[in-house]
């Protein structure tokens, strides 16, 4: 009897592409980077692995980066499993609106993208340029 | 007294094993994140209230410290074997007092998130090291379990 997270070599190991583990983050941070460089209503973003770990941050620092991205994951897994109970189909994102600003949730194969927004954000264009860096996320996962 | 306690355990595991369960059907596989705040809670009050103490500058000596005190002061398993090769690490458990949970978990295609090494064997990790660790594997072929964790170094 057995189980495997098979789904996380790329991320893990650089096993099945030509980069190395470190390549791997850094090409993340810099996903990250032009993402809050050209959408300047995103100003806090993350990459996190759906079992909770972070692959690239950019958070304020008094974040628990590593208790924010089980949450930031839990949140993404209990909304795709409502949608799905009530036969809605997959999850396209999972936006949250606060007092202060908005989260957007993000999957991208075994990735999520986490973004922390503008309470005025044009959300439209958010929502362009996050389903790009989605697409360019799920080259690695 | 002996079986006492044996029925005792017995129901603990039911009731690891219904969290566990009911955590899965409402998150899915989410429910994996779960595991390091699970295991840094229970890290937490081993230190306080049960005096464990978790020293080392390598992986390897940090497991064999947890393992160490889980096998011959609390009695959570027979035998905890700890290996390592590259950022790979290998923990081979025997007669884990948790195996039928687990056990019971993949039968029912879950994969278990609150084996008690695993998850306080990640906290450690991360607390004393810096390092976030993920599980890649676990087999269980009773009473023995392999567990893999891949270690996240950035």
């Amino acid at each position: 009897m057995c189980w495997k997270i098979s789904i996380f070599k790329k991320i893990l190991g650089g096993r099945n592409v030509n980069m190395s583990k470190k390549g791997i983050f850094e090409e993340m941070r810099k996903i990250l980077v032009k993402l809050e460089e050209t959408t300047p209503d995103v100003f806090a973003s993350a990459i996190i692995r759906k079992d909770g770990l972070i692959v690239a941050s950019a958070v304020p620092e008094e974040v628990n980066k590593r208790v924010f991205a089980a949450m930031a994951a839990s949140a993404l897994g209990a909304s795709s499993r409502a949608l799905k109970e009530l036969k809605q189909g997959n999850l396209k994102r999972l936006l949250v609106e606060g007092e202060g600003g908005q989260m957007v949730l993000m999957e991208a194969g075994q990735l999520v993208l986490t973004t922390l927004i503008r309470k005025d954000a044009n959300l439209g264009l958010v929502f362009m340029n996050l389903e790009k860096v989605v697409d360019e996320l799920k080259k690695y996962a | 007294m002996k079986e006492e306690g044996m029925e005792v355990t017995r129901f603990l595991n039911i009731i690891i094993y219904g969290f566990q369960k009911a955590l899965w059907e409402v998150m899915g596989e989410a429910a994996i994140a779960a595991s390091y705040p699970v295991g840094k809670s229970m890290l937490e009050i081993m230190k306080k209230e049960l005096g464990l103490k978790v020293a080392g500058e390598k992986p390897e000596d940090v497991l064999n410290g947890i393992a160490k005190r889980l096998t011959e002061d609390f009695k959570i398993a027979k035998e905890v074997k700890i290996g390592k090769s590259g950022d790979t690490i290998t923990v081979d458990v025997e007669g884990c007092i948790c195996l039928p949970v687990t056990q019971r978990l993949i039968n029912t295609g879950i994969k278990p998130f609150a084996c008690p090494f695993t998850n306080i064997a990640m906290a450690a990790m991360e607390e004393l090291l810096g390092i976030p660790t993920g599980i890649s594997s676990l087999e269980v072929n009773s009473p023995k379990c392999k567990i893999v964790f891949e270690m996240l170094r950035k």
